[in-house]
């Protein structure tokens, strides 16, 4: 029996190794690209692998690789983006691609496996000869950004938000998608002086991952200086124990600081204990109101978050001529889910590209990875499912495209998000 | 105080969730000397059977009994049809086996029920109502139906254990196989009750703990709970029931106490921590706090 309990203590001690992760605590700093002025400047392909390919004119087809958890729990989240993806392109063919190139989907399954997501890069670049790269999740972010930069392929739009690669001197071929910590929270804190226009007692509950420390360091900067107190912090590791923890801090509002999984758990923890803070900010990745709100009940009533898209699935938007096209568009070339908010976010993504493809084409180089990097580097778009007054905006000296929110709040009785004020835009601190 | 008895609750509540799966973990010790990698996702398989029965229009308490019932089906199942023929070649292939299984059904639960999170409702009371108050701390309908569960549950086992002609084979398997088959026992028939009445347990942790859980019902709810119930059945001793309640509900209140007050070391490295406690343990008493210590004629 002993050395069967030494067995078995090393087998469990190996799973548990296995799911631990690391903390980088990179800054978010999104302004690192100096003072230059044009994008020209900041993205060239003089320190290219292969000048020549980057400068290459795309004909025929432009190839978009993705590696993605194509198996494992995050598969179906994926497969709605790729079909939001492919259903966007495939309007984008019909009406001729760009001056005439078609686009195509290529993808590679990662299982969210960064080492596999490196594996993949590389298979991606030399064997498929893609144009540009795209990817899910941080980890395969980082997995793949410094093979994906020394080739000079460009990886647009990721769905990450890794502070690291929004240093467009470090990374200039790599952009995200996926909001900035820093600016969401200082987005969230304008809009909670609005409420609380003498201040209040915030409390954190604080997810432990990389992701987590990124957002509560966000929200440490975003209150510092102003009229709001933080009287406390708890780790999300037991959503109950952190619930039990913040209450006794009485604050008056709760942040959570946490990740997608964290939300309902959350939720259900405060209400179990029977702590019902003034106000809770949910973090803007949790925008499924049918999956991370509705089974909460009465205690996600008021909850809030920041959102940046329409919702096809909100009454709201029923009438909203963009909401009607795309519903319209995304069915009809095989996106079967189009209400989901990946489908959408897949849609929308595919719609920024094509709008830096458009303008790469129409630059003076005309269709290249360079013309298509630099056209990202300066892109200023609103894609038609963005929240009318929100726009993607890039310069050379800010990478962080969403600089605007609209907040909205979770009513259970209706099972639906209500809008909660005016868009909150912070792009002019940017400028 | 309402804070520590808070903490304590919820710790208590969490370790009844690791005793109630650690019980299944023993079970099948306890009855073939082996250790079930598989438990946990054998037990996530069978909550999505019953989380399917439900959205079919099923009682809650129906598809409890169902996965039951396929817990017992399939732990016998896995006991024949895998684990028999690589156990007569060599032991260590059935962990290996248990680890396949670990990932196989985890992918199969993907493949059948999809990816995104599920609610699974509670057989007990869980609204935020329904909850009584002891001091400060609240203690909620379906943790209270936990902890009956557990003690009634420890209770049949323990009576199957010691009381019956059955329990005295299982015993008596697990202890020496080749001996008990010559003594007139049923060593195949014994070995694949074991492992069902395991999958049983299993069937009913699953499903009894999952409206507990903060995941919910996805596909990774089970994997914290397993390493925290393995880790609870060491801890106790791998054939003691009793030490797999001790081990599971002193586990439980540790995460919660490290975490509530040692939050920079119960943030990151909760379990990690608690795990560290344990091995210090073991190594002053390598058969747990109640295992049997196993003597060996020379």
């Amino acid at each position: 029996m002993r050395r069967t309990t030494r067995v078995a203590t090393a087998a469990l001690a190996a799973l548990l190794l296995g799911a631990c992760g690391t903390n980088t605590g990179a800054s978010d700093d999104g302004t690192d690209g100096g003072d230059t002025a044009d994008a020209a400047s900041v993205v060239t392909a003089d320190d290219c692998a292969d000048p020549d390919a980057a400068t290459a004119e795309i004909t025929d087809t432009l190839k978009v690789g993705w590696s993605a958890p194509l198996s494992g729990p995050l598969a179906d989240a994926v497969g709605n983006v790729i079909a939001g993806m492919e259903a966007r392109f495939a309007v984008a063919n019909d009406e001729g691609g760009i001056d005439g190139v078609q686009l195509e989907v290529v993808t590679r399954d990662d299982a969210f496996n960064p080492e596999r997501a490196k594996a993949n890069v590389g298979e991606l670049i030399q064997s498929e000869g893609v144009d540009v790269l795209d990817t899910f999740g941080s980890g395969q972010l980082s997995a793949m950004a410094d093979d994906q930069t020394d080739a000079c392929v460009p990886l647009l739009f990721a769905q990450a938000s890794v502070p690291a690669y929004r240093d467009v001197e470090q990374y200039p071929w790599t952009t995200e998608y996926l909001p900035s910590a820093e600016v969401e929270a200082q987005v969230v804190v304008e809009s909670l002086t609005a409420q609380y226009p003498d201040g209040a007692t915030v409390a954190m509950a604080v997810n432990q991952s990389e992701s987590g420390q990124g957002i509560a360091d966000a929200y440490r900067d975003a209150f510092e200086g102003t009229d709001f107190e933080l009287v406390g912090e708890a780790p999300l590791t037991d959503p109950n124990t952190a619930a039990s923890t913040l209450k006794a801090t009485g604050a008056q509002i709760l942040v959570d600081a946490g990740v997608t999984t964290d939300c309902l758990a959350l939720t259900n923890a405060i209400g179990r204990a029977g702590w019902a803070p003034e106000t809770v900010i949910q973090p803007s990745n949790c925008a499924d109101g049918a999956t991370l709100y509705a089974p909460a009940g009465e205690a996600a009533d008021g909850q809030q978050i920041l959102r940046w898209l329409k919702d096809p699935a909100n009454p709201a938007f029923a009438d909203d001529p963009d909401v009607q096209q795309y519903l319209e568009q995304a069915q009809a070339n095989g996106a079967d889910d189009p209400t989901n908010s990946y489908t959408v976010n897949g849609w929308v993504i595919a719609d920024l590209m094509v709008d830096v493809f458009t303008q790469a084409a129409d630059s003076e180089d005309g269709l290249s990875r360079l013309s298509i990097m630099q056209a990202a580097r300066t892109q200023d778009y609103a894609p038609p499912m963005f929240i009318d007054g929100i726009s993607y905006q890039m310069s050379p000296t800010q990478s962080f495209g969403i600089l605007a929110f609209e907040p909205y709040t979770w009513n259970a009785a209706a099972a639906e998000f209500e809008s909660a004020g005016d868009v909150v835009d912070i792009s002019s601190r940017y400028q | 105080m309402d804070l520590l008895l808070e903490r304590l609750v919820s710790g208590l509540t969490n370790g009844s969730v690791y005793a109630l799966l650690a019980l299944a973990l023993v079970v099948v010790f306890r009855g073939s000397g082996t250790i079930n990698f598989a438990q946990g996702e054998l037990a996530l398989f069978t909550t999505f059977v019953a989380w399917w029965l439900t959205t079919l229009g099923s009682p809650v308490w129906l598809a409890v009994l169902a996965s039951i019932a396929l817990g017992f089906v399939l732990g016998a199942g896995i006991e024949r049809l895998l684990v028999r023929p690589v156990q007569r070649k060599n032991d260590t292939a059935v962990l290996i086996v248990a680890l396949g299984l670990f990932t196989g059904l985890n992918a199969l639960d993907a493949l059948l029920f999809g990816t995104e999170t599920k609610v699974m409702p509670s057989p007990f009371p869980n609204g935020l109502d329904d909850y009584v108050s002891l001091g400060g701390a609240r203690l909620y309908g379906d943790a209270l139906g936990v902890w009956v569960v557990l003690v009634v549950l420890v209770g049949l086992v323990s009576l199957l254990f010691r009381r019956t002609r059955v329990g005295l084979h299982m015993r008596a398997v697990a202890d020496n196989p080749e001996s008990a088959a010559l003594a007139g026992v049923p060593t195949s028939r014994v070995l694949a009750l074991g492992w069902g009445l395991s999958g049983a347990i299993g069937g009913l942790a699953g499903v009894l703990v999952t409206p507990l859980a903060p995941q919910q019902l996805s596909l990774t709810t089970m994997f914290t709970v397993f390493i925290a119930a393995s880790a609870a059945a060491l801890f106790g001793g791998l054939d003691s029931l009793g030490g797999a309640i001790v081990g599971g509900l002193v586990i439980g209140v540790l995460e919660a106490l490290v975490t509530g007050y040692v939050p920079a070391l119960g943030g990151a490295m909760q379990q990690t921590t608690v795990l560290v406690v344990i091995v210090l343990i073991l190594l002053v008493r390598p058969t747990g706090l109640f295992g049997s210590r196993r003597l060996e004629r020379v």
